[in-house]
Parts: C-alpha cells; structure tokens; sequence
C-alpha cells in the first residue's frame, strides 16, 4: 500500500491505539512470509519477503513479545525494515498538528522522544515516529542479521 | 457543605457529604475521594475540575499507573492512577471519576472511585503522617485529617504525580 501525505496510518500494538505519520517509503502489508528467527535475536523476529529484518514493535516498546499479522516497512538510514504490529486499522488524514508528550509522561514512556500526541475529535491518538525508533546504524545491524539468517536458513517462506 | 462546581457529580456519595466544620479561625477546603475503601483529600486549589470517567488513549511500555492521554478543553493531559500505588490495587476498568489536578508540571487527571465532598477544615488540624506510616508512601501526602470521625490523607499532588509516573519504569 502506497499512501500519500499528510496521512496517519491507525494500527495497534500492546493492545493499544497508535498512529504513525505516512512518510515516503511506508508500507503496510499483511505479514504473508516469515523466516523466523530465535528468540535470542529479540526484537529481530525473522525476515519478510525480500529479505527485509522483521523487528517487534512491542519488544522495542516495553521489552515485551508482541504478536500481530501485519508488517510496517520503511526505510531508515537506507536500511528497508519492517515492524510487526498487531493489525492496521485506518488511514486518517492528519486531523491537526501534533502535540508534544505531557513533559510529566516523558519519564515515563520509553521512547518518549518519538512519541506526539495527535488531537482527534475530543480524544487523542498517540502518534509514533517509527523511524525515529531506530538509529541507522542499528537498522543495518538488523539488516545484517537478516541477512546472515537467510544465509543461514534458505529464503523466507 | 461546599458542592463540587463540575458536572457529573451526581448521585456520588457527595450526597452524603460531611457538614463542614464551624468556628473561627483560618479554614481550608479539601476535595474528598475515595481509592478503595480509604478517603483522600487534595486542596481544592489544587483542583481544576471533576468529570466521570471517559476512555483515555494509552501508551505502550509504561508503568500501570500510567493510564494514558486524555484531550481536556483542548489541551493533552496525562491520566493517572493513583490506587496502585497508594492503596496497592488497580482501579476497575470502568466507573470512576477523573480528578484534574494543577500539578508544577500542569494538569494531570487522577483517577479516583468515587468524589465524597468538599469540605472545609482548620489547616491547624492537619497531622503530619504518622511515624509508622512507611516512608515511601509518607512521602505522598502531606499530612492527614479527620473528617467525620475518618483519617483522611491529604495528597501531596506534586510528589505523588512524580511517583507515579516513575514507578516500576523501564520494567521487563
């Protein structure tokens, strides 16, 4: 799926609500192949077709394993990864401009730095910056354990 | 008695609020809550507003008192939960009412039980907490009271929000 700008795409992980920008490059796509990888590898979960490192979104989150059935691929530093996430609900067009974390909860959020608050009707929506996740040197890394795992095990299935 | 300003107060036990104390001298008035079975007190000074409960947007990876976000008059407020803490249960899932507090660091909701009353008090008749309290939780209240023949704990909002958001962070 291919989305214009202004944009937020609506998914859930942890059992909770999020929405992350529409940026160039962002895909959503049903996680339709998978090698997987072990446990120690954590949060690389294996690797989507072509060869992309899938990454658990909830492990990166709260350090815990996470579940889902659809992959949010972008590009980072150059490095194309993908995140698992539970399901993707909606695509929204950005209903306001995005509001910084309450200074109180940045103590308290992990990642405080790539969460916003987006305003939408009288609630309001947590909004991700996926790439911000991510340093590039660390998406290469995973590209890199993708790469050594499908060396390792064949293509992913 | 003093009636909560806010909507969405009725048919809360402030219906069966206490009768404020009389006499002269310098007087001070308390929002009254209850977490669990206990009652609390904040400064009505302190308060900025009490409404029913509604669904706040969580967040993924943070501490259980952690609730979430909540849009109040336009501005995005953190939602707490003070039970886990103070009285070492989570709140149910649902009911309850959201106190919004004016914390140093702005406004922030509690979510508490039930609201009981505003009541006025002599600040001379607040108590420092009393030695056995543990301090960890002494440091959470800055004094207590009685109303009614009840302790009341009188929340000290700032050190409380702090621990809440702190508590059990970074955990597995």
């Amino acid at each position: 799926m291919d989305a214009p700008e202004a944009l937020v795409l609506v998914f859930r992980v942890l059992a909770c609500t999020a929405a992350t920008p529409v940026v160039a490059g962002l895909r959503c796509r049903p996680l339709a192949s998978l090698l997987p990888a072990d446990d120690v590898l954590l949060p690389l979960r294996g690797v989507v077709r072509p060869a992309l490192p899938l990454l658990d979104l909830a492990y990166l989150l709260a350090t815990t394993p996470g579940e889902g059935e659809v992959a949010l691929e972008l590009t980072i530093g150059g490095t194309r990864v993908a995140f698992l996430v539970e399901a993707s609900l909606d695509l929204l067009a950005l209903p306001g401009a995005p509001r910084p974390l309450p200074a109180l909860l940045r103590a308290a959020v992990p990642h405080a730095d790539c969460w916003r608050a987006l305003p939408h009707g009288d609630r309001v929506l947590p909004l991700l910056d996926l790439a911000g996740l991510l340093t590039p040197a660390q998406a290469a890394h995973y590209g890199q354990q993708a790469a050594a795992l499908l060396a390792a095990r064949g293509t992913a299935r | 008695m003093v009636m909560l300003p806010a909507e969405g107060t009725e048919g809360t036990a402030a219906d069966d609020a206490p009768e404020p104390e009389s006499g002269e001298g310098p007087r001070a008035e308390l929002l009254l809550f209850a977490l669990g079975e206990e009652w609390y007190g904040l400064s009505v000074e302190q308060v900025a507003g009490v409404e029913p409960r509604r669904p706040v947007a969580r967040l993924p990876g943070v501490p259980p008192s952690v609730l979430g976000l909540l849009l109040w008059h336009g501005e995005v407020i953190p939602a707490l939960d003070p039970a886990p803490l103070l009285t070492g249960r989570v709140s149910p899932p649902e009911d309850g009412y959201l106190v919004v507090g004016r914390a140093a660091t702005g406004p922030v909701a509690l979510l508490v039980r039930e609201v009981v009353a505003v009541v006025t008090i002599d600040p001379g008749a607040i108590e420092a907490p009393l030695p056995t309290v543990e301090p960890q939780r002494a440091r959470l209240v800055s004094g207590q009271v009685q109303v009614e023949g009840r302790w009341v704990a009188v929340l000290a909002l700032d050190t409380l929000v702090d621990a809440l958001v702190r508590e059990e962070h970074g955990r597995a």
